[in-house]
């Protein structure tokens, strides 16, 4: 919950405009109140929700600043991830299992490997964005074809899964 | 193994697709970032996850134990295959409490790895129980998928009643034919003294008293009486119970059953047991070490089955109840069928004694002055009940936890020894 207050408190202090900087602190705000109600009710839901509303708060951001890169979007996408582990964690932790002895340290340690490799992955492909100059409506359906390509193989891969 | 896909799957996907959708409904590429920590752990997870061949199984340290006993209990899993987490859950029935170790714990195991979990229960109530059924979930690395099964590996654990203080028994009034230790009324060989008589054909040498003999200048023999044994039926109510937090009657009740049987087998008497109750379950008398057992075990069983149908002493076979066999009955006197068949008993001529469980602890008086009144009529209508028992000649033993077995039966013995003397 943490995680989510200071990750919607950067972005909304991100903001220049007044305007945007409410509205901003008010869906933090909003984030980390649907996050604690989660926590507290239970509610596994209630995590991908509060995401969506810090990336909704992110996107307002990247409204009102233009075209230009942004170069933060690897560490929101990382805090975005941290936010969202760390609230199943939570909630898997209010189970009355007890953990053997370094579990947390494994644990930790992998979420900031993943951490680190979204935040290289993210750098990586905003560079590359930056080197590809072409643009038009082939590039654009191009961009359709992988989204959609990748949320088919992700769909296949739960399927298998059962 | 049933595979399951945590929420994480559906929450990565949905936020997947929304942040890609986003990325190219406005055409930012930055949103696209946003979706890869979610895309990546759901593929590479998704890909490499395998469903896990887990081997479990439960050792006891021992199979039988006593009340308030602690044993120990190994839960050994196996796996060929690494498991990032293998949650495991020991079914711990109740009566059963895990004083160390956790019934519900995690472990890692790696490539063909075998672990050892040790746990102590303690058994804080007498009956069976089925310990072994373990519940597994295996999660893989990120926690995206989780197979999960049950494992059955129950072994029957008898938690006997812990044995009640208990020097002397109620004597039965009858003795039956066979060598035991209760000085019978009946003259013949033994060895407490009876009586003088004269000398007789066929008299042992050894019997006659030379003393006597001599003052009367006649042959007279010793008369003795025999020890035998006796039958005891153990007479146990189990058509209703008085139960508080975790202590009931019936408790109590197989408690000193349980006691009594011992004992009065331990002086080679034959007993037998009648569980009384919503259903009828019965013991023929017998002697030793086998029917303590017996009887033990069958008291394991005992509980509390709700039945309106009426039942009387008829529906009791009659190779249990052999004449002359003293009744004990183990009751808390709730149940008007228990209450009117130890009166049939008596009217039948059996030799009855009651031990009455005291439910009275359990029942408080409420807060208001009808409360009180209801609870003070109860407690006089018990009352009553007892003063008719003794009109017909039946002692009652008032016995509750905080009173020894052999102080309440203290007082059924002196009932039973005055009896005697006004009837004799």
């Amino acid at each position: 919950m943490l995680g989510a207050a200071g990750t919607g408190a950067w972005l909304a202090l991100s903001a220049d405009d007044g305007a945007l900087l409410r509205a901003n602190a008010a869906a933090a705000a909003c984030a980390a109140a649907v996050l604690a109600a989660g926590l507290v009710l239970r509610l596994a839901v209630a995590i991908p929700a509060a995401v969506a509303l810090l990336g909704v708060e992110y996107v307002a951001l990247l409204g009102f600043e233009g075209e230009a890169l942004d170069l933060r979007a690897p560490f929101v996408a990382a805090a975005l991830y941290a936010v969202a582990e760390l609230g199943y964690w939570t909630l898997e932790l209010r189970g009355a299992v007890a953990d053997e002895a370094g579990t947390y340290v494994r644990r930790v340690a992998l979420l900031a490997g993943l951490l680190l490799a979204t935040v290289a992955l993210g750098v990586g492909l905003l560079a590359l964005v930056e080197a590809v100059t072409a643009r038009g409506p082939a590039l654009d359906v191009v961009g359709a074809v992988a989204a959609v390509g990748t949320l088919a193989l992700l769909a296949v891969a739960a399927r298998r899964t059962g | 193994m049933r595979p399951h896909a945590s929420p994480r799957v559906t929450a990565y996907a949905a936020l997947t697709a929304l942040f890609l959708l986003a990325a190219l409904a406005l055409r930012r590429s930055e949103l696209a970032v946003l979706a890869l920590p979610f895309a990546l752990p759901l593929a590479v997870g998704l890909r490499l996850s395998q469903p896990p061949a887990v081997r479990a199984w439960v050792t006891l340290e021992r199979e039988r134990a006593l009340e308030h006993d602690e044993l120990g209990v190994e839960v050994t899993v196996a796996s060929d295959l690494p498991i990032e987490r293998l949650e495991l859950l020991l079914v711990v029935p109740d009566g059963l409490t895990v004083v160390a170790g956790s019934a519900a714990s995690s472990l890692r195991l790696g490539w063909e790895d075998e672990r050892v979990l040790e746990l102590r229960l303690r058994c804080d109530r007498w009956g069976n129980f089925d310990v072994g059924e373990l519940r597994l979930r295996a999660r893989d690395r990120f926690g995206l998928v989780a197979w999960e099964t049950s494992v059955d590996r129950r072994t029957r654990m008898r938690v006997y009643p812990l044995p009640e203080t208990l020097r002397r028994v109620v004597a039965p009034v009858a003795t039956q034919p066979y060598a035991g230790n209760e000085v019978a009324r009946q003259k013949g060989e033994g060895l407490e003294f009876a009586d003088l008589r004269a000398f007789a054909p066929g008299d042992r040498v050894r019997s006659i008293n030379w003393r006597a003999s001599a003052r009367r200048d006649e042959l007279v023999v010793n008369d003795r009486h025999p020890e035998r044994n006796t039958d005891v039926i153990l007479f146990l109510d189990t058509f209703a119970d008085a139960r508080h937090g975790g202590r009931s009657t019936l408790d109590l009740a197989v408690r000193a059953t349980a006691t009594l049987a011992t004992r009065y087998l331990e002086r080679r008497d034959r007993v037998g047991l009648v569980s009384f109750g919503g259903m009828l379950r019965w013991l023929t008398p017998g002697m030793g070490m086998a029917q303590r057992y017996r009887v033990v075990d069958a008291l394991l069983e005992s509980e509390i089955v709700f039945n309106y149908a009426w039942k009387d002493v008829s529906v009791i076979p009659a190779r249990v109840l052999p004449p002359q066999a003293l009744v004990l009955a183990i009751t808390p006197l709730l149940d008007d069928r228990a209450v009117e068949a130890l009166v049939d008993l008596r009217a039948r001529g059996y030799d009855l004694a009651i031990v009455e469980v005291s439910p009275d602890e359990f029942a408080t008086a409420g807060e208001s002055e009808g409360d009180r009144l209801a609870h003070r009529l109860w407690l006089l209508r018990r009352e009553e009940l007892r003063a008719r028992y003794e009109r017909l000649g039946v002692a009652v033993a008032r016995w509750s936890d905080d009173v020894p077995l052999d102080g309440a039966l203290e007082g059924v013995r002196t009932y039973r020894r005055h009896a005697r003397l006004a009837r004799g």
